[in-house]
């Protein structure tokens, strides 16, 4: 990590374990991206979720889904702007432009179409009033064709849109700040198995704390991935060295009896929830799973070229 | 930042125009240009450290305070921008004129053409907040633009007379032709029945300014937080609840919101079947 003492945790050499899981001596690179929080609300959880879920399906990658989006945390009704019960989420993109663009299509297709939601920005405060925001109703607004209605509310400027089952609200705009995208650990285990148990026991820890998602499918994927490909026109491709079945093809840094490799990958708004959550992840895996089959964490890193975030695995669990 | 106090010294007065106290001019003044700033009552230039006494204070953010027997004090927050303007009694027409932002608490009762358009501007208040604990006058919210005015008791005729946008929250009675050329805007009436009634009283003309009014659920008033309006919502929330789109006669896409009492709200939709033969 770009700010931590490099002096923190073992030294170079010495091996960490943790309940008999080897911690290797390396670092998730991170890089920068636009960011922001919205908050869906709905007159009972179950259309909150179906919007949520909506929303953020098909958000896993900024590699081809332009956003990567998640559930934050569920609110109850008394943290939602309108007092209903609500989610919010978190959503990353590579710039502003694109952030906006990708969440209001999405708000357009999945949120103002669920019954009796509502959808607001979830960074407010006075921390945010200097940052540049994004559209949200500013742009959603146009499908009352001519009869929605505004209201600016304690400073804050909502729409009224009409819809078939009364009024979509909607915030005009939401903040959106520097964020940081592409924290990561692997997870190494003799068997898919016990690195299954591994990754679900990481994401156990993780989801409670704020700031932060793990955008793949139930916060984990198998396919991590280099840059480049053989073929010009992909911009990654699989990751050979953490493919068993390409040990003796290419050079690998699975060593014996390490059969399977999940990876989670975080977003957060800051240094410090990746830092939290890679660490509980860790964490976690390790009291669950160290002497059930899970043998090694490490941790995707492009050489340090790629992203200014570097978060050291030795640093963050000393 | 600083806090303004001014006290209304007694005198002969029938009239005074009180919009030369401005937050923004204040701002600029040493204690002193303040109690010589000119002013008119009665048609004539006096200062007013004749009028008013002055203290200014030092204070975490703006605020103008003003207090005493203000029914014939005229145009008072007239241009308020920013900060808080607090006026303790009742105050006389024009409060608010041309308000851009910022909030006005008026602890008493306030006169006609409250934030009207100010001089001969054809735009009335276009931001910030006006509560009015007592009642209002004639032409409140006269040709308003944008803001929220929030008024505990009742108020005169020509509420909201070719507003263009904003919100106005009304806890009492209502006088005579409520929204008259509204464009757009809501209008929120937790004491209808003088309206119902005058529109069952003329019931043509009624039928070419408002549309029929429907039962409605508004979930945007949720979001309020402000205690004043807090107020208004919750007597709302105790009866049905309707809405009626204003001024139909000018195209207009404005909406009033307003409860009646039991007794008016059965007797809406249902008059002609009830009436006897």
């Amino acid at each position: 990590m770009s700010d931590l003492n490099p002096s923190a945790g073992p030294s170079p050499g010495e091996t960490l374990l943790i309940n008999g899981v080897r911690i290797e001596p390396t670092f998730a690179e991170a890089f920068d991206m636009k960011a922001t929080r919205i908050i869906i609300t709905a007159n009972d959880e179950i259309w909150a979720e179906h919007a949520a879920s909506a929303m953020s399906g098909f958000g896993t990658s900024v590699i081809d889904c332009k956003l990567e989006i998640d559930v934050e945390t569920p609110l109850w009704p008394k943290q939602t702007p309108d007092g209903r019960p609500g989610i919010a989420l978190l959503a990353f993109a590579m710039s502003g432009d694109e952030l906006e663009k990708q969440i209001v299509r999405r708000a357009g297709q999945c949120v103002l179409t669920c019954p009796t939601t509502a959808l607001f920005a979830g960074l407010e405060g006075p921390q945010y009033a200097d940052e540049k925001r994004i559209g949200l109703g500013k742009s959603l607004r146009y499908f009352g064709d001519g009869h929605q209605i505004s209201k600016v509310i304690d400073g804050k400027r909502f729409w009224r849109i009409p819809v078939m089952d009364g009024e979509f609200i909607c915030q005009h705009d939401a903040p959106r700040v520097s964020g940081i995208g592409g924290g990561n650990f692997l997870l190494i285990a003799k068997d898919i198995d016990a690195a299954s148990r591994a990754a679900r026991a990481a994401m156990a820890a993780i989801e409670p704390i704020p700031g932060v998602i793990a955008p793949f499918p139930g916060g984990v994927t198998r396919s991590g991935s280099k840059i480049g490909s053989k073929y010009p026109s992909l911009v990654a491709s699989t990751n050979d060295a953490y493919c068993p079945t390409l040990r003796g093809v290419t050079e690998s840094k699975l060593r014996d009896g390490e059969n399977a490799v999940l990876e989670i990958v975080l977003d957060g708004l800051t240094e410090q929830s990746i830092c939290a959550a890679m660490r509980a992840g860790i964490q976690s895996a390790c009291d669950c799973c160290g002497e059930h089959g899970l043998i090694a964490v490490s941790a995707g890193n492009y050489g340090g070229k790629l992203g200014r975030h570097h978060f050291h695995l030795h640093e963050i669990l000393a | 930042m600083t806090a303004w106090h001014f006290v209304r010294r007694s005198g002969p007065q029938r009239s005074i125009d009180a919009t030369a106290i401005r937050r923004r001019d204040l701002a600029k003044m040493t204690l002193g240009e303040i109690e010589s700033l000119p002013m008119v009552a009665d048609g004539n230039a006096v200062a007013l450290g004749e009028l008013f006494s002055v203290v200014a204070d030092l204070d975490a953010s703006d605020q103008v305070v003003i207090e005493g027997d203000l029914k014939n004090v005229h145009g008072i927050a007239a241009g308020h921008d920013q900060g808080e303007f607090l006026v303790r009694g009742s105050a006389g027409n024009g409060l608010g004129s041309g308000m851009t932002g910022g909030s006005v608490l008026v602890e008493g009762d306030v006169g006609n053409f409250l934030a009207e358009p100010i001089g001969a501007h054809k735009i009335g208040m276009s931001g910030g907040s006006i509560s009015v604990t007592g009642n209002a006058g004639d032409y409140a919210g006269h040709r308003m633009r944008r803001g929220t005015i929030v008024i505990g008791g009742s108020v005169g005729a020509m509420l909201a007379a070719s507003m263009v946008a904003g919100t106005i929250f009304v806890a009492g009675p209502v006088g005579e032709n409520v929204g008259v050329g509204m464009k757009r805007g809501s209008l929120l009436l937790a004491n209808a029945d003088e309206f119902v009634a005058q529109a069952d009283a003329d019931s043509l003309g009624a039928c070419r300014r408002f549309s029929t009014p429907q039962r409605f659920e508004p979930s945007f008033l949720a979001l309020y937080q402000d205690p004043r309006v807090l107020n208004v919502i919750g007597q709302m929330q105790r009866l049905p609840l309707f809405r009626t789109r204003a001024d139909r006669s000018v195209g207009g896409q404005a909406e009033i919101l307003f409860t009646v009492s039991a007794a008016t709200a059965c007797g809406i939709g249902y008059e002609e079947s009830t009436a006897t033969p």
